[in-house]
């Protein structure tokens, strides 16, 4: 099985929305600020959950949000 | 550090210190023939017992001096996170390891007891060692993939 990758635009979004710091948005949508800082490291892939959370927070779409590549 | 972090590396620490005081006192039973006396039952259980005393005792106080030293060093205040998603994920997975490291230990102490000399007793002091080495490899596991990530 091809092995993938998640990126995210997650800490851009936050400067682009009021520079919100990452504990705001951790804040938002109900997780630790470490949290947030895995996934914009791309360290921790967020449930689908999460993700749509985060998404609705920026009021993106969640594919302009995350994205995936697979490695060939 | 989150508190989640926090919380591990108090309890690896905490159970580090039981963990060789456990083995200090196991040994000392081992030496004197203690395990092969009359008494043998009363003292294994005996040592169990105080052995989760101890560890609570450990762990409180463990937590407090970490809390004090980590908030003068770092200045951090002291936060009452829950767990989240990720933290319950790293949770699962630490003990999923450990879970196998601790049948892998159970495994070898029976197949000492059966093909070696050891007796019944000393089998019970080092499964419950076993138990404690699988509760500090498992924090490891998780301060591992909290720096790492997965």
């Amino acid at each position: 099985m091809k092995k993938g990758q998640i990126s995210n635009n997650v800490r851009k979004l936050r400067f682009e929305h009021d520079e919100m710091t990452q504990q705001q948005l951790a804040k938002a949508v109900g997780v630790s600020r470490q949290t947030i800082v895995a996934i914009e490291k791309c360290k921790y892939s967020p449930s689908l959950e999460l993700a749509f959370l985060i998404a609705h927070t920026f009021n993106t779409p969640l594919g302009d949000v995350f994205s995936y590549s697979i490695n060939e | 550090m989150s508190s989640q972090e926090k919380r591990v590396t108090v309890s690896l620490i905490s159970s580090l210190i039981v963990l060789v005081l456990y083995i200090y006192y196991g040994a000392g039973l081992h030496a004197s023939g203690a395990l092969n006396g009359p008494e043998a039952s009363y003292l294994v259980g005996k040592s169990a017992f105080i052995m989760i005393g101890v560890g609570i005792a450990v762990s409180i106080v463990t937590h407090i001096i970490f809390t004090i030293v980590h908030s003068v060093a770092t200045g951090e205040q002291h936060s009452n996170e829950g767990a989240d998603e990720r933290d319950k994920l790293i949770e699962l997975k630490a003990m999923q390891i450990a879970f196998v490291a601790f049948s892998f230990g159970f495994m070898a102490l029976l197949a000492v007891m059966t093909f070696g000399d050891i007796g019944p007793y000393l089998v019970i002091l080092l499964t419950i060692a076993c138990l404690y080495s699988a509760s500090i490899l498992a924090d490891c596991i998780k301060l591992a993939l909290y720096r790492r990530g997965f």
